[in-house]
């Protein structure tokens, strides 16, 4: 089964329905980053250009921290409408496709934060469950910027 | 006291408030992190910089070999707008004044 179809059309997205049900966890999951203090995949997801300067950063967050929300808002909404129409097989534009690529990719941040994953060591830790999602959705964002590549070149 | 003397008015352009200080370039650093794929981090640095292929590698490689590289540069504002993308992609990344 070939998960990812790149077309002139755009990108055909084909997944079993257990794979779509795993996925459509994953923007309430992002919504919630941020909520608890003590969560360590908030910094992540939520980061300064001016790490050594507080005052720099609030006036930043209060710049672009609207637009940055709105940005999130807007990929995991194209996420959610487009995502249940993968068992069948849903053709993505190269923008929606770049949406998907997003959340997944936020979600892996997320994950490997709260994991507490420093280095690269995880890839190599395939076969244990810790790690499984996080595999899985490397696995999903592979397929994605793959196809994205693919149509940036052709 | 009576003066012979007019006082001079006032030169327009002398004054300290009408030196603008020259608007210096900012640099952005996209910092090595263990989670991105090092393709992804490629096609983020061509579609939000339009740059090449082979750039775009390059800096990558630099960022995951050397731990960081500068992506971008131009005035404080354009490298926040810079910041701002690569963060909704994920990217860590963070700016300085261009010493």
């Amino acid at each position: 089964m070939s998960r990812f179809a790149v077309s002139a059309a755009g990108i055909e997205v084909t997944l079993p329905t257990e794979e779509v049900d795993l996925l459509a966890a994953l923007p309430r999951m992002l919504e919630a980053v941020g909520e608890h203090p003590a969560d360590p995949a908030g910094p992540r997801l939520f980061q300064s250009p001016y790490p050594d300067d507080p005052l720099a950063s609030v006036e930043y967050e209060m710049e672009s921290g609207a637009r940055l929300a709105d940005g999130r808002t807007a990929d995991r909404e194209v996420f959610t409408r487009t995502l249940p129409r993968a068992v069948a097989g849903v053709l993505l534009s190269d923008d929606e496709a770049e949406a998907w690529m997003r959340v997944v990719g936020d979600a892996r941040l997320a994950l490997a934060a709260r994991l507490g994953v420093e280095s690269d060591e995880w890839e190599s830790r395939a076969d244990e469950p810790t790690f499984a999602v996080l595999h899985y959705l490397t696995f999903v964002q592979h397929g994605l910027v793959e196809a994205l590549m693919h149509r940036l070149d052709h | 006291m009576p003066s012979a003397t007019v006082a001079p008015e006032r030169i327009k352009g002398t004054e300290a408030d009408d030196i603008v200080e020259p608007d210096l370039p900012w640099i952005v650093i996209v910092w090595d992190d263990p989670v991105n794929l090092m393709d992804y981090v490629v096609l983020v640095f061509r579609k939000l910089f339009g740059y090449s292929e082979a750039k775009a590698t390059r800096l990558m490689l630099q960022v995951h070999n050397e731990g960081r590289a500068v992506v971008s540069s131009g005035t404080r504002e354009s490298a926040e707008s810079d910041c701002a993308r690569l963060h909704h992609h994920g990217l860590w990344a963070t700016m300085e004044r261009q010493s």
